[in-house]
């Protein structure tokens, strides 16, 4: 009788450590489900922050502001002065 | 006793039936209906995931974005879910500002799925939010964003509205750039949530580009050629920068382009590459190839004279001209005034069957293999020239090549005699686990001898100081060149048009240490025709910007920067 009884101990231990652990499998799921979704969501991130990074540092739209915000423009020849040296 | 044993035999019966009962159900529901309920519970536990198609990124040769795919909301209609199609229809036309009929068109039809808006903007996907009409809804689509608009842009092409190549590198390369969109089934729990997101499936895609452009460059030419083709009032514009070492090109424009994040509205012959797609005569541009070749073979010393006619020489049925009436003209003469005179009698000298080898050689009459559609241009076997096809390609008429095909010829004399072989993607790298696929330059065929290079390079830059392209020298700088004219066939006279022209430049930068070699082609210049008259300064320009990026010292000096450190 006391065989009997330790070894549906046992059986239910069994099935409560199969129960423990098919559940914590579950939430590490979940848990991975977020993580993936949060990196999918910040490599989005990081490709529009790419292309604004490119839109705003464009040859092109840096002389349109060096000139409309910061009224700079080419230097002319008379305004060049190259320093060099006899090598 | 009787009737308690008859009880239990009647519950042993009611018993025996119930179980039948269940066993007849049992039977029905897991071998009769199996499959039904199999689907059913499938459906129930697992759901199907499309993970949408992925594109590369194309970067230039600094890691700089040039076109780059992010997903965006595409609005989409289940028309028998819209009640009130008319009022549906006004309201999301004042959103997305199209015409109230076409969308009440749509939400008519039978169909149980009709897009209304693919890739919308974020503001609009927000405003049909917030205007709650059932039956309407999105869905996120990739769509390629091209932040520098119209830069390179006949190069790096564009895609369709569903994320495939159409032109130019997107379509060259669309196997490595795109991975497919790929459908995956998810064990999802009761709630409807996914258990856990798939892993990127492996579809070997997709790749990345890294190109041998150099944005700055890119703009430093664009920029240029755009100012020169409105001086010079020219129909188009073409230009190469190549790296006459390695066959890298540094940039590759072709004006007017158009913007690749909107091309539909351009018309389509603005997609063309010229650089590469685009074949002209190339005029006076082709004679350091005939020279070089008659040096090579001592055929014509650097100091030989040769009499020029006084500017006209008729040669069978035809009479060839040069702008002045030049008497006798040394070899490096004919090539600093450009003399065809001069040059059709070299080619005479030099013989059909020779001359087309060295051609061939330098890499006209075939693909360069750059990676992006091409033409092979147009040179004629010798073996059906005449002698007039002989005489006036000896001054590059009668034969079609692309800008690129110049740029890879002139390479030759800047590396010191060995053809290159261009290529445009510098590496390709797998965005799942960095793999990386690294393109070399390829050692090619020698052409021409070291030291016939390094004569033709001191003549070429007698052209440039003293000859016909005086506009493109720059102060400082050694620069080497050539310009060229060439007249434009005219197909529906059936001869060589009187107004129609080519004017182009090629020049070495500097011609000591080449970094560059760059082609400028002018198609219909209406100012001047000449060469060196609108093609020459455009050179110039590029190469004064050039020469400060790449921070070049000046000749003989050596330039210092303001804390003290020379370059």
């Amino acid at each position: 009788m006391r065989a009997v009884l330790f070894g549906l101990l046992l059986i239910l231990s069994g099935l409560l450590l199969l129960t423990v652990v098919r559940i914590k499998a579950l939430h590490l799921k979940y848990e991975i489900s977020g993580l993936q979704q949060e990196k999918g969501e910040l490599m989005r991130r990081k490709k529009e922050l790419e292309l604004e990074l490119a839109l705003l540092t464009s040859p092109a739209e840096i002389e349109r502001r060096a000139k409309a915000e910061l009224g700079m423009r080419y230097p002319r020849a008379h305004e060049v002065i190259v320093i060099g040296v006899e090598r | 006793m009787k009737a308690k044993r008859v009880r239990l035999i009647l519950m042993g019966v009611g018993v025996l039936a119930l179980l039948c009962l269940f066993e007849v159900r049992a039977f029905y529901l897991q071998t009769l209906s199996r499959d039904r309920f199999l689907q059913r519970a499938k459906r129930q536990y697992y759901a199907r995931v499309v993970i949408p198609s992925k594109r590369g990124r194309i970067m230039d040769r600094e890691g700089r974005v040039m076109a780059v795919s992010l997903l965006v909301p595409s609005l989409y209609a289940v028309p028998f879910e819209v009640t009130d199609k008319g009022r549906a229809a006004r309201l999301l036309s004042e959103v997305l500002q199209v015409s109230p009929s076409a969308i009440e068109g749509k939400l008519s039809s039978n169909r149980h799925f009709v897009w209304i808006k693919r890739h919308a903007s974020p503001q609009e996907f927000e405003k049909v939010r917030e205007l709650g009409i059932r039956g309407i809804d999105a869905v996120k689509e990739p769509k390629r964003f091209y932040p520098y608009r119209e830069l390179a842009s006949p190069l790096l092409g564009f895609v369709g509205v569903d994320h495939q190549g159409l032109e130019g590198l997107e379509r060259a390369y669309d196997k490595w750039l795109r991975a497919p969109a790929v459908e995956m089934v998810m064990e999802r729990d009761a709630l409807g949530r996914l258990i856990s997101l798939p892993l990127e499936p492996d579809t070997g895609g997709p790749w990345d580009l890294r190109l041998t452009l150099d944005v700055r460059v890119q703009y430093i030419l664009e920029k240029e050629l755009e100012r020169g083709m409105i001086e010079a009032q020219a129909k188009r514009a073409v230009g190469v920068i190549i790296d006459p070492f390695t066959g890298e090109i540094l940039a590759m424009a072709s004006l007017p382009s158009f913007n690749p994040n909107c091309f539909s509205q351009y018309p389509p012959e603005r997609w063309k590459n010229l650089c590469t797609m685009g074949l002209f005569e190339p005029g006076s541009v082709l004679k350091p190839f005939l020279i070089g070749a008659a040096l090579q073979e001592g055929i014509v010393g650097r100091n030989d004279v040769l009499f020029c006619e006084g500017g006209r020489y008729h040669v069978g049925p035809v009479t060839v001209r040069d702008v002045k009436a030049y008497e006798w003209l040394t070899v490096e003469e004919i090539l600093q005034f450009s003399s065809n005179i001069g040059a059709a009698k070299v080619a005479r000298a030099m013989g059909a069957y020779r001359y087309y080898r060295y051609l061939r050689a330098f890499g006209f009459g075939r693909a360069t293999g750059v990676g992006v559609p091409e033409e092979e241009g147009i040179l004629r076997p010798p073996r059906n020239w005449t002698l007039v096809d002989l005489v006036t390609l000896g001054f590059g008429q009668g034969m079609v090549c692309t800008p690129l095909q110049l740029a890879v010829a002139y390479s030759v004399i800047a590396n010191g005699g060995v053809r290159v072989n261009p290529y445009v993607v510098k590496e390709m790298v797998r965005v799942r686990d960095g793999k990386r696929r690294a393109s070399f330059p390829q050692p090619g065929q020698r052409v021409l001898s070291r030291e016939t290079c390094r004569v033709l390079m001191e003549m070429l830059e007698r052209v440039v100081a003293e000859g016909t392209g005086k506009k493109a020298s720059l102060e400082g700088y050694p620069v080497a060149g050539k310009t060229g004219t060439s007249q434009k066939y005219d197909p529906e006279e059936g001869r060589y048009s009187r107004e129609r022209f080519v004017a182009s430049f090629v020049g070495i930068l500097p011609s000591r240490r080449p970094r560059a070699v760059v082609v400028i082609m002018l198609d219909e210049p209406k100012r001047s025709i000449y060469g060196g008259e609108v093609a020459a300064p455009i050179f110039k320009g590029i190469a004064r910007e050039l020469v400060q990026y790449w921070g070049l010292p000046r000749r003989g000096k050596m330039t210092l920067l303001a804390d003290g450190r020379s370059l």
